[in-house]
């Protein structure tokens, strides 16, 4: 609308054009068929008459680069020559009459341009402009995508889906970004982001790129978090005691979390069993006692959830349940040692324990140790124990231990020595030789020599000599073995010998005399 | 079988006291050489005298049967006019009939001998003599 800037420009020209038709005027209606006038009078009535302004000029913008005119003509089109269309006050194209629009092309995208369009007379004299638009040309960027919806559609996956843009360039593709970071792309509306870690939370945009590589803006952000690996915590845990031995379980899988592989039922805090369903039956309990249970989920990759409601239930009254681990030690060659543990759920409720060696009951006890005395050496004895309730009911008997006693002193003497043999080596002296005795136990640690009944010797060999002893005299040996034990055997059979007979020594040598020096 | 005496280790000791162990064994090898079957030799407790004897062997045992196993002398040799076995110098010898005892002190010594057999049964002395021995 800034008329008063635009309507020089014309007028300078409008001057111009009527020298030109000052010459050529007459030539010029003649070649169109129109009767001639003068010169002079020609131009006045064409410049009185110049062309009204084409009327209801329109401009829409069709692309990036192109906005297409269309006007009407002017009121009174007599004489119209020709239609001058200016684009921000500059003359870009002359458009013959008859032709009411025009194509303007090869424009910036996204600009705004302003348009007028005039009418110019057969002799060159142009009319008023017509009414002004604006038009801008569309963006070659396309919009961005719209509705972005992320669903985790497992521990590792988030799927992506989107609507195209409904304005801008068309997309050609989609960049996809996680967190800020560019992921991928694609030509659908729809991503799947797999390898994510699990319960982890990411947020998306995405954009949509022409095929000129215009990106567009981010659509809107969505978030979604990758499901759990872990298995929720099974549901409803019910606990009832079945008999004075037994706690039956139930519960429902969970109702969350990745599925459950099995369960671990904990019995008062420890855990007592793998259950691959939804039941399980504890059993070996203690009578009268309460226990507390929880039940955790444990997924196929070991993944263990949270645990379940606690469920409390109470054996029925009955007896204990048996003792255990029981141990049984030998201490001495007499004595064993037993030690064992209390029933399962502890001793509460116990009141003694009852002993059996070898299948009877040989003792009561009130301690969880027991010390059987007095037993045979070397002998193997088999125990168990009971555990007697506060009501006088007494439990199953324990797995039996059994125990070997120490072997004991050695209480029995060695053998005797055999073929025992008196030789008299002279006239005072005797050489005895034996076989060995023997003693199982402790072995044979010396042997002890009579002479006549009396003891003349111990040696730890076979053989002894035996001296000091009268000429051509008879004596009589016995020989003894002595073990380990220092316990002393029966005496060999008797050995007799008969000394050497006497003999009197030499004369004494005689005529001892000087032999005289230097003889 | 050759001449011994319980002063044969003693003498040259206290002799070669000044000279140093290396000595005294060379010198004990001396005196073994010396006493030898046939030129039987015996070392007194210390001196430089000496003196020989000789005596006849028995021929019976003391019951008068023949004497089968003679094995040797002993020799018994002491200041003491009264010569006892139990305090008298003894001198284990062999089977020869003749002795002499060397580094001995001068002096008057009184000196008899006996036999033993096989068995050991040692015979009584014979008579005793005395000698006066006098230094080199």
């Amino acid at each position: 609308m800034r008329r008063a800037g635009a309507r020089p420009q014309p007028l300078r020209r409008r001057r111009t054009r009527r020298f030109v038709t000052r010459g050529f005027g007459a030539v010029a209606a003649l070649w169109i068929g129109l009767p001639p006038v003068p010169a002079s009078r020609a131009a006045h009535e064409i410049q009185r008459e110049a062309p009204s302004a084409p009327r209801n000029l329109s401009a829409s913008a069709v692309s990036a680069s192109e906005i297409d005119l269309a006007w009407s003509p002017p009121d009174h089109p007599k004489g119209l020559g020709h239609y001058n269309v200016y684009r921000d006050n500059v003359l870009v194209a002359t458009v013959p009459v008859g032709t009411t629009i025009f194509k303007d092309t090869r424009l910036q995208p996204a600009t705004k341009y302003h348009y007028y369009v005039t009418g110019v007379d057969l002799i060159g004299s142009e009319g008023p402009a017509s009414n002004k638009v604006d038009a801008t040309t569309l963006t070659d960027v396309p919009g961005p995508p719209k509705n972005l919806a992320a669903q985790a559609a497992s521990s590792s996956e988030i799927d992506l889906t989107w609507d195209a843009p409904t304005s801008g360039a068309g997309a050609a593709h989609y960049e996809v970004y996680r967190d800020g970071s560019d992921i991928g792309a694609t030509t659908s509306t729809s991503y799947a982001d797999e390898g994510l870690s699990p319960s982890t939370t990411h947020s998306y945009v995405v954009t949509a790129v022409s095929s000129a590589g215009k990106e567009s803006s981010p659509s809107n952000q969505a978030s979604a978090t990758t499901l759990t690996d872990v298995p929720g915590a099974p549901q409803h845990l019910k606990a009832q005691a079945a008999s004075s031995s037994e706690i039956d379980l139930t519960w429902n899988p969970p109702s969350s979390g990745a599925a459950a592989d099995h369960y671990i039922v904990y019995r008062n805090g420890g855990p007592v069993a793998q259950s691959a369903s939804t039941s399980y039956a504890d059993r070996g309990l203690p009578a009268a006692t309460s226990f507390e249970y929880v039940v955790t989920a444990v997924s196929a990759d070991g993944k263990e959830g949270p645990e379940s409601n606690k469920a409390t239930a109470t054996t029925e009254p009955g007896p204990p349940g048996p003792p255990q681990n029981l141990t049984a030690q030998a201490a001495s060659s007499s004595r064993i040692d037993l030690a064992w543990d209390p029933p399962i759920g502890g001793s509460t409720g116990i009141d003694h324990y009852d002993v059996y060696r070898d299948g009877s009951k040989i003792d009561s006890t009130g301690s969880t140790l027991y010390a059987d005395m007095a037993l045979e050496p070397a002998t193997k004895y088999t125990y168990a124990v009971s555990a007697v309730g506060l009501l006088g009911l007494e439990s199953p008997r324990s797995a039996e231990a059994s125990a070997t006693t120490a072997k004991g002193p050695d209480t029995s003497p060695p053998t005797a020595p055999t073929a025992l043999q008196a030789k008299a080596t002279g006239m005072s002296t005797v050489q005895l030789t034996w076989s060995a005795a023997s003693d199982p136990e402790s072995g044979i640690a010396s042997y002890v020599i009579y002479r006549d009944g009396n003891r003349v010797g111990q040696v730890d060999g076979l053989s002894f000599t035996d001296g000091g002893l009268k000429p051509s005299s008879q004596y009589s040996y016995r020989v003894s073995a002595i073990n380990g034990a220092k316990l002393e055997g029966p005496r060999s059979d008797p050995a007799t010998v008969t000394t050497g007979a006497d003999k009197l020594p030499p004369s004494p040598p005689t005529d001892l005399h000087v032999i005289p020096s230097g003889s | 079988m050759r001449c011994h005496s319980t002063g044969h280790a003693q003498a040259p000791v206290q002799r070669r006291r000044g000279r140093g162990r290396r000595a005294s064994v060379l010198f004990a090898l001396l005196v073994f050489v010396g006493c030898k079957p046939g030129a039987p030799d015996a070392m007194g407790p210390g001196g430089s005298a000496s003196f020989s004897v000789a005596w006849k062997a028995p021929t019976t045992s003391a019951d008068g049967t023949a004497l089968e196993d003679l094995a040797s002398y002993r020799l018994y040799y002491s200041t003491d006019s009264a010569l006892d076995r139990s305090t008298a110098t003894e001198v284990d010898l062999g089977d020869s009939t003749h002795c002499t005892v060397r580094g001995i002190a001068p002096g008057t010594y009184f000196v008899a001998v006996s036999a033993v057999d096989q068995r050991g049964n040692e015979s009584d002395l014979s008579n005793t003599i005395r000698i006066d021995v006098v230094g080199p």
